[in-house]
């Protein structure tokens, strides 16, 4: 091993007790004979093969920047060998646009703090920009004073690569399902008007059988719409587009529910009842959208009573915590994770009609606004959902 | 403009002829006598524009029905030539669309369309656009 090609930075009675603390590596093997300088300098040897094996980049530089060691893995990452570089000063692997970094992070090692997975670039020998996660921390000598740094970085590059490609994928796969579920809506539309068209026209005329088949025609196609509407709010929910830069108030955006849903709340003669509502940091179009869902549900599923209603917030800690209650049917406690579940449905769509993506929806909004979802509920008595919005000034 | 015996003449700017259809259908079933012109290509839609600009004999439409999305020209440029015409800049605009982007509406509106009509998948709610244009027409006569 090439421990002769490492100036080990530390001194090494500090280390014993601060590695044996991580549990990583018993440094004194119980076998292991011979007297305490031996063991010093076997203890040496270990930790400079374990440096020497990393495939992260492990260096040590003075408080002036000054490359005091150079493993193996800063030379398959950077390209330099040890030989070129212990003595030079660490800037040489900044890139033009990055140099100005390097003063700031000796000061903060001056003054004893760390630099934890610090995302930047930095240049090879051949001139390749990588990008670097890097971890900075302060090395003391036996009387606490700060003599330098040890510096591990990763190449993380090619995991950021990946992470891009990814994140273009998924809005890719967005983009295509908006559009998708857009553009077959517009055939659907006239599947739907001109079925209707023809029972108007001919209905009555086409015998009971015919009009049977036109009956499902028609109801297919609606179905269709209601899926597709649906789709398109759950991608709109899932769409990485641009953060709220202000809060809404829930208030409003539960008052915009109700006026969208005034038709079925009369129909079912329902009431609704609620607390303050606080401000949050939500879109406010999803937030209706979550309300609406979640009411909508205890409208649907309700049971011979009128359904009541009852929405309300409180601050726990560093959220908020919703609900809404209802007397409506109940979730069986079986099937309570499962409703949040894309295209899962408890009921015959003749029973409860539903596309089985309401909830899927609502779990999408809360958890892009960083919160959770669930529901509490006994069969025959009410459901009650439960969301959390974290609190900005948490 | 069209007076009370005279039909209106009112400009459809659709290529798809199922949209025709049920257009005619809803001028039917709310009784609007109309002489209907369909385009359905938005290049001549602005060339009908322009000729309309050159010949003084030529009436200007008592109303323009313009679907958002047509070939070559979009509903936003068709608005915007309209308005910036000589003779017939304030024809009237109800705008027809599968659309649900708010900027289109919003773009419409800008342009001074009457009204923003999203073409919906029940029968019964596409007929209301017979009773828009009813309203449009006999707004702009007693105008």
């Amino acid at each position: 091993m090439g421990t002769q090609r490492i100036q080990l930075p530390f001194a090494s009675r500090n280390l014993e007790p601060e590695t044996r603390r991580t549990g990583a590596v018993s440094f004194v093997p119980p076998t292991l004979a011979g007297n305490a300088e031996q063991r010093e300098r076997e203890l040496l040897e270990r930790l400079a093969a374990i440096v020497e094996s990393s495939d992260d980049a492990i260096i040590s530089k003075d408080l002036n920047g000054i490359i005091q060691s150079w493993n193996r893995g800063a030379e398959r990452i950077f390209g330099y060998r040890a030989e070129e570089i212990v003595g030079k000063h660490i800037s040489m692997l900044a890139p033009p646009d990055r140099v100005d970094e390097i003063p700031t992070i000796l000061e903060r090692l001056a003054r004893g703090e760390r630099v934890d997975h610090y995302e930047t670039k930095r240049r090879t020998k051949d001139g390749r920009i990588l990008t670097v996660s890097l971890t900075v921390s302060p090395i003391r000598d036996a009387t606490g004073k700060i003599i330098g740094a040890s510096k591990v970085a990763r190449d993380i590059t090619d995991r950021v690569r990946h992470e891009e490609a990814l994140r273009q994928a998924n809005a890719d796969l967005q983009q295509f399902a908006y559009s998708a579920s857009h553009d077959l809506q517009e055939p659907l539309r006239m599947v739907a008007t001109y079925s209707e068209l023809l029972r108007k026209e001919f209905g009555g005329k086409l015998g009971p059988i015919g009009d049977e088949y036109l009956g499902y025609t028609l109801q297919g196609a609606l179905r269709m719409e209601q899926l597709l509407r649906d789709l398109r709010a759950y991608t709109l929910a899932s769409a990485s587009g641009q953060e709220p830069a202000e809060d809404v108030d829930a208030g409003q955006s539960l008052e915009k529910a109700l006026g969208n849903l005034e038709a079925a709340l009369q129909e079912n003669n329902a009431s609704v009842t609620r607390t303050d509502l606080p401000r949050v940091r939500i879109h406010h179009v999803l937030l209706v959208q979550l309300f609406q869902n979640l009411i909508g549900n205890s409208i649907r599923y309700r049971n011979s009573d009128p359904p009541r209603i009852h929405v309300a917030a409180q601050r726990q800690d560093n959220e908020w915590l919703f609900s809404v209650q209802d007397n409506g049917i109940g979730i069986d406690s079986r099937y309570q994770e499962q409703v949040f579940g894309l295209f899962k449905r408890l009921h015959s769509f003749a029973k409860y009609p539903g596309t089985g993506l309401g909830l899927a929806i609502c779990q999408r909004i809360v958890q892009r606004a960083g919160g959770r979802i669930w529901v509490e509920s006994e069969p025959g008595k009410g459901s009650t959902f439960f969301f959390t919005v974290p609190c900005r000034d948490a | 403009m069209g007076t009370a015996c005279s039909p209106s003449q009112i400009v459809l700017a659709e290529d798809n002829p199922a949209d025709v259809g049920l257009v005619r259908e809803a001028l039917r079933e709310h009784q609007v006598r109309c002489d209907l012109r369909v385009i359905s290509d938005g290049e001549e839609v602005v060339s009908f524009i322009d000729r309309l600009d050159l010949d003084a004999k030529l009436p200007c439409p008592d109303l323009l029905l313009l679907d958002w999305y047509l070939p070559k020209r979009d509903g936003v440029e068709i608005l915007k030539h309209l308005r910036a015409s000589q003779r017939c800049r304030q024809t009237p605009v109800v705008v027809l669309t599968s659309s649900d982007s708010p900027q289109d509406q919003e773009n419409a509106e800008q342009n001074a369309a009457i009204h923003y009509f999203r073409k919906p998948i029940s029968l019964g709610q596409f007929m209301q656009l017979g009773s828009i244009v009813k309203q449009v027409i006999s707004h702009a006569q007693a105008e």
